[in-house]
């Protein structure tokens, strides 16, 4: 970290490769256009580098993630500008572009998995931005509400009826899939 | 009318729901949650479903990133010197306001302090309001007064000098200053016709003070045009 700070690409490039699946995931989530994420992580980390002096301890994965919260609202303001697809609905091609294979499962598992995997990736979609991204860092990134509420500019009261009101929304609109959720043991709560 | 309170709680410990899966409710809430989900199975299972959506959220996988995010040696972008550049401005604007405020100090002790012995302190306060509204010859009246009341103004000078450094550690302290000045500005005019007798009595201190008066209005706009540096490069350093 103080090499990547004195300016070592090298050092910082380390870094990238260690948070470039996160900030893309994020990214990917919040646009729903693999093209946008794409830009909008690597500004993320181009950002980053140039601000590296800026970072003031902590978590350096929460600081990358607000930095990319800034870079998707960006992304999100110009493509206003220049309206292509709707913000909140998601173009038909987001639950494709989101699927990930994996070698070690079942045709079986693979197929449930995708299956549900698709619905709550649409169903997030689905929600109010500011609601989205407070879900998605918080059960997807692990921020504490104290971090959400930094790398979105919000208070706290904010943060938690933001995450309220999104998990909410997203248990009406998954419910319909109940049995799919209770059927598979990895969701089981 | 009981049915709507009822319905006001109950909506209440639904909203509390998602907080409580994070553990971020306080002690005594969480215990009356609890108490009411005991008692409704409405309530229950609801917080069982929020709970599962929140598992399967959590479940999703983090997509890999396409391509290397990695930046390039040759097309890295130039990390900004900017925050050497704006601390020596910052160096600057903060020996310029200590500057500042050893003459301001100077200036307005001398005269206050000549106000208080002669006349009600308040009066005396209003002293700097004759000399900021630029009246001309009664500009200088407060030195006049203090010449005609103390008698030895040269005597008054190391003092400051020594109030000086309490000034120092306030970072903020020209803009209480100003505040005066800017309130003394405002204030009713009697004062001045009160003092324009002490005017009279102005000799060559008149000079001193104009000087004095000078150095504290340069060294004041010393401060404000450092400060303004340091805020525009660390702001074009923070846009780069």
């Amino acid at each position: 970290m103080e090499r990547s700070r004195a300016g070592d690409v090298e050092s910082f490039n380390a870094l990238v490769e260690t948070y470039q699946g996160q900030v893309y995931s994020f990214c990917l989530r919040m646009l729903a256009s693999r093209e946008e994420a794409e830009d909008a992580a690597q500004e993320t980390f181009l950002s980053a580098y140039r601000h590296l002096a800026g970072f003031r301890g902590g978590s350096f994965r929460a600081w990358l993630l607000r930095i990319a919260a800034n870079a998707c609202t960006d992304e999100l303001r110009r493509r206003r500008r220049r309206p292509r697809v709707s913000l909140d609905a998601p173009s038909n091609d987001s639950s494709a572009a989101l699927e990930v294979p994996d070698q070690a499962e079942s045709p079986e598992q693979r197929a449930l998995r995708t299956e549900l995997g698709r619905q709550i990736e649409a169903a997030l979609m689905e929600l109010p931005r500011d609601q989205r991204q407070a879900v998605i860092l918080c059960d997807l990134h692990g921020l504490s509400y104290e971090e959400i509420g930094e790398s979105t500019g919000s208070s706290l009261g904010t943060v938690k009826s933001r995450i309220s009101r999104g998990r909410a929304r997203l248990r009406e609109l998954l419910v319909v899939q109940r049995e799919l959720l209770r059927g598979n043991p990895r969701h089981s709560g | 009318m009981f049915q709507w309170i009822a319905d006001r709680r109950h909506r209440r410990f639904r909203d509390d729901l998602s907080a409580y899966l994070d553990g971020r409710l306080s002690e005594r809430r969480q215990r009356r949650l609890e108490e009411h989900l005991a008692a409704c199975p409405a309530c229950e299972r609801e917080l069982n479903e929020l709970r599962s959506v929140v598992e399967a959220v959590k479940s999703l996988p983090t997509v890999p990133a396409p391509r290397s995010f990695a930046i390039q040696p040759a097309a890295a972008p130039r990390v900004a010197p900017a925050p050497r550049a704006s601390l020596a401005f910052g160096a600057l604007s903060a020996a310029a306001l200590v500057v500042f405020g050893v003459l301001l100090g100077s200036d307005l002790l001398t005269r206050t302090g000549g106000g208080t012995v002669e006349r009600q302190a308040a009066s005396g306060a209003m002293a700097p309001a004759a000399a900021e509204l630029g009246e001309g010859a009664e500009a200088d009246e407060g030195g006049g007064q203090l010449e005609g009341a103390v008698g030895a103004p040269e005597e008054e000078a190391p003092a400051p000098t020594v109030a000086a450094p309490a000034e120092v550690p306030e970072p903020y302290a020209s803009p209480p200053a100003g505040q005066e000045n800017r309130g003394a500005e405002l204030a009713p005019t009697p004062a001045i016709a009160e003092r324009a007798p002490a005017a009279e009595e102005e000799g060559e201190e008149g000079s001193g003070r104009t000087v004095l008066r000078a150095l504290e209005a340069g060294f004041a706009g010393l401060f404000l045009a450092a400060l303004g540096g340091a805020v525009w490069i660390k702001r074009r350093g923070d846009v780069r």
